[in-house]
């Protein structure tokens, strides 16, 4: 019973993490080029509206991917074009992007459909659960790791290769070189540019699949200020900040962060407790465990200067 | 028949706010295959300027180059290093967070498969490289954790590494020692018998005569003069560089020692695991010039740090006068008159994106005249610079200039700017003469003899034993992290012994550190 309980729980916050996860991992990318994207917020949405417009107007799940994430490697190049050619700030141009985002996303609504609110796409394919063999035999974990959508899988195995990328291939040297000290690089005939622009296209890549992690198992879009997104893009620029520039440090603190949020589901159905209150609950975690975490950063700083 | 290397008319001019800073103005340059070009010039005639456009880092504005017989387009720094040109930075080009050998491959490591870097290819070539040299590094440092000394070897490694047959170097000694200057001498003979072609930026004359078979003098972006070496002797290389006589010895008077101003006691630093320094005691007196000498990461710069705060000693007590302030802050230190000149001018000693005059306020922006109840006074700010730049002859059309784009030397004077300005008690000055070109050296020695007529006192390190021998009353060794010696000007001291005891090959007994 316990067992089951807790199964459960994990079960869930694996699935609730995904697509603060990928989205984390994208601003992972850009950050460590040295110009962190701050509208993953607006990325995720373009890309929740997009797939699933799409899968519902082809008729076809993979196309509906297909245009999100394509759609979001746009606008990530279109985001450092303004950035780096037209000199604009990469901060602003981030906080553009999502007021773009929750403005078109609206409009297109309106202008496509006819409609305001929850838009539903009820031809759309919806994207099922998986029930791989190989997970399934595992003893005490099947439950765990089996049943789970395309994409929660493909975030872990994400973060995974991106952690080997980062830290064992040119790409990735280049890539934190860059970041660094962006004249060393290229002093050393790195190209500033073409490593800023492939950050994005990750970038857009990886929000890409996190929109459309929202939008394509339930075949409907909810636009608004308070999209379906739901804050999850701000949440995961705290977890860039906590993952240390670490992929798989990454994946560690979106499950910590998914926990709180499953946790305040659990009390949410359980207690009688405020549920506006308990919907404050994961930014509230968030922003304690980011504030320890700096200030325990800091600590660390100048006690190893000291030490 | 074309010269191996030749850049004709080269024009390249900056802008800063609207005002057109002309840093190359038609100059020229002409090196021979297999030869060691010397490049002389004041500070900011442009000599880093014109080699970062031969190694593709900056985009000329006008002129030719060829190389080779072939008219070269050079757009990015990768198309230089595939023709076989490799620059070593007067400003290094080295990332801090990596390691030594991660910086010496950066750009062009070794991969096995799928841009996976081999990680134990890329440990023996550098192994090699730096055997090769006779550098002493730590491969698997991280750079931001070694002295400016061990991070210039690492910058030299980094473009042998490349094996290029055209080698720049921009002021490769300014932070080594003298034994690590006639290491590198060495490879660079080796590297020319070995037919390779190198130019060679210094303002060190000795260097010069020593090693160049050619010269050509820059002035204000223009190529003034181009010779054979073996035809100039030390005074007129001077003259060459300067445009003007420079007499080359320092002239010191005999003064008696003052009162005590600085009292370090039984100092220790402990710098991650290893003891940095240990077990200190020494004092300054009013009057005096105090050097320290010791190779690279032997524990003065802890043992300064320390001084200044920036460090907690682990035991051990500081004294200003009879005041202590072994814990008090930097800036409350800064306050009762301790100033510094660091070694490292570009991280620590300036701020490149700040222009100059928010540099030259940055320790007083917040008293009066600058600052009336929480306000700056901006004109008074700018007005302050204008005057800097006129006394200490900085290089600077606007007193709104961004730091970084100055050139290394007035870099420099702009930190000695503001550290002078500050009328300190106590000078600790790092490498203070790095990068000055004869005739600024000049002026900030004479800077140092009035600041000990006037009796305040100077503690000096430098690598420069020069230096060190005309300047200073006395001589602490250094090394690995204890006082070795103590010389005083009467018992005289030679360069020699300087070394060994800067070697640790010898030792003195019952240390004396008081003067009398
Ligand atoms: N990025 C830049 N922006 C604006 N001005 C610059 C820039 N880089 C160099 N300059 C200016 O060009 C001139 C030449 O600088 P350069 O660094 O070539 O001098 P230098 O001969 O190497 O001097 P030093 O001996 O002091 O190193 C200087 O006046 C400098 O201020
Ligand atoms: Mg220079």
């Amino acid at each position: 019973m316990l067992y089951d309980q807790i199964n459960s729980f994990l079960f869930t916050i694996i699935a609730t993490s995904t697509p603060t996860l990928l989205a984390s991992l994208g601003g992972l990318m850009t950050g460590l080029s040295g110009m962190f994207n701050v509208g993953l917020e607006g990325m995720m949405l373009v890309s929740a509206f997009f797939s699933v417009y799409t899968a519902n107007a082809t008729g076809s799940l993979i196309l509906g991917l297909a245009a999100g994430v394509g759609i979001n490697m746009l606008l990530g190049l279109v985001m450092v074009f303004i950035a780096e050619k037209l000199k604009a700030d990469i901060f602003v141009v981030g906080i553009a992007a999502n007021l773009l985002a929750t403005g078109l996303t609206t409009f297109l609504g309106m202008w496509l459909l006819g409609l305001k609110g929850t838009l539903l796409f009820e031809k759309a394919p919806r994207l099922k659960l998986l029930d791989i063999p190989l997970l399934g035999d595992i003893p005490l974990l099947n439950g765990l790791l089996n049943g789970h959508h395309l994409i929660d899988y493909l975030g872990i195995v994400l973060a995974i290769v991106l952690y080997l990328v980062v830290f064992y291939t040119t790409y990735g040297r280049h890539l934190r070189a860059v970041g660094i000290n962006p004249w060393v690089a290229n002093a050393r005939g790195i190209s500033v540019d073409k490593v800023r622009y492939s950050s994005y296209l990750w970038c857009g890549f990886l929000c890409g699949l996190a929109g459309a992690s929202l939008s394509l198992p339930i075949g409907a879009f909810m636009g608004g200020p308070i999209g379906m997104t739901n804050g999850r893009g701000w949440l995961a620029m705290a977890v860039v900040i906590v993952g240390q520039d670490n992929p798989l440090r990454i994946l560690l603190v979106s499950w910590a962060f998914g926990a709180i949020s499953a946790l305040a589901d659990i009390i949410q159905a359980t207690t009688n407790f405020s549920p506006r209150l308990m919907m404050a609950f994961p930014f509230i975690g968030a922003l304690l465990i980011t504030a320890l975490y700096s200030a325990g950063k800091g600590w660390g700083r100048s006690a190893a200067n000291n030490g | 028949m074309r010269s191996y290397l030749e850049m004709t008319g080269i024009c390249k001019t900056y802008e800063i706010y609207g005002t057109q800073i002309k840093a190359l103005d038609q100059a020229n340059i002409q090196v021979k295959k297999g030869t060691v070009h010397g490049l002389l010039g004041e500070n900011g005639a442009g000599k880093s300027t014109l080699m970062k456009i031969l190694a593709g880092i900056e985009k000329k504005d006008a002129g030719t180059i060829y190389f080779k017989g072939q008219e070269v387009e050079l757009n990015n720094a990768s198309q230089a290093a595939a023709l076989g040109i490799g620059m070593v930075h007067q400003h290094f080009s080295l990332i801090d967070e990596f390691t030594v050998e991660e910086n010496v491959v950066l750009g062009i490591e070794p991969t096995s498969f799928l841009g996976v870097i081999n990680t134990k290819q890329m440990r023996e070539n550098v192994a090699k490289v730096a055997e090769k040299c006779g550098f002493e590094l730590d491969l698997e440092a991280k750079v931001g954790s070694l002295s400016m000394g061990q991070r210039q070897k690492v910058e030299i490694l980094r473009v042998l590494y490349s094996d290029p047959e055209l080698l720049i170097f921009d002021e490769p000694t300014s932070v080594l020692v003298d034994q690590e200057i006639e290491s590198l001498l060495k490879v660079i003979s080796l590297l020319k018998s070995q037919g390779k072609t190198i130019i060679y930026i210094s303002h060190k004359v000795e260097e010069i005569l020593k090693i160049t078979d050619e010269v050509t003098v820059l002035r204000a972006g223009k190529t003034v003069e181009t010779g054979a070496t073996n035809k100039l002797s030390a005074e007129k290389l001077v003259h060459m560089m300067v445009g003007k006589y420079i007499p080359l010895e320092v002239p010191k008077e005999l003064q008696k020692a003052g009162k005590v101003l600085l009292e370090v006691r039984n100092l220790n630093v402990r710098k991650g695991m290893v003891k940095a320094v240990n077990n200190v005691s020494f004092e300054l007196r009013a009057g005096e010039i105090v050097a320290v000498a010791g190779i690279n990461g032997n524990g003065q710069q802890e043992m300064v740090e320390a001084i200044l705060g920036f460090r907690k000693p682990e035991s051990g007590q500081i004294f200003l006068g009879d005041k202590e302030i072994t814990s008090l802050t930097p800036r409350e230190r800064r306050q009762m008159g301790l100033c510094y000149v660091p070694e490292d001018r570009i991280q620590v000693g300036s701020c490149s994106t700040a222009n100059l005059a928010e540099n030259i306020v940055v320790d007083r922006y917040f008293k009066a005249p600058l600052a009336r109840r929480g306000w700056l006074n901006l004109k008074t700010m700018h007005d302050q610079a204008r005057e800097m730049i006129t006394k200490y002859n900085i290089k600077a059309t606007r007193t709104d200039c961004l730091v970084g784009t100055l050139s290394g030397g007035h870099i420099q004077r702009t930190i000695i700017a503001r550290e002078i300005s500050a009328d300190p008690k106590i000078l600790i000055a790092c490498e203070i003469t790095m990068g000055l070109d004869v005739e600024s050296a000049r002026y900030v020695y004479d800077v140092l003899l009035e600041m000990r007529k006037m009796q305040k006192v100077v503690l000096l390190l430098s690598s420069n034993i020069n230096e060190v021998m005309s300047l200073a009353d006395r001589v602490l060794v250094i090394h690995e992290g204890k006082i070795v010696a103590h010389l005083t000007g009467k018992e005289g001291f030679s360069k020699e012994e300087i070394g060994e005891y800067m070697l640790g090959l010898k030792r003195q007994n019952g240390i004396k550190l008081e003067v009398s």
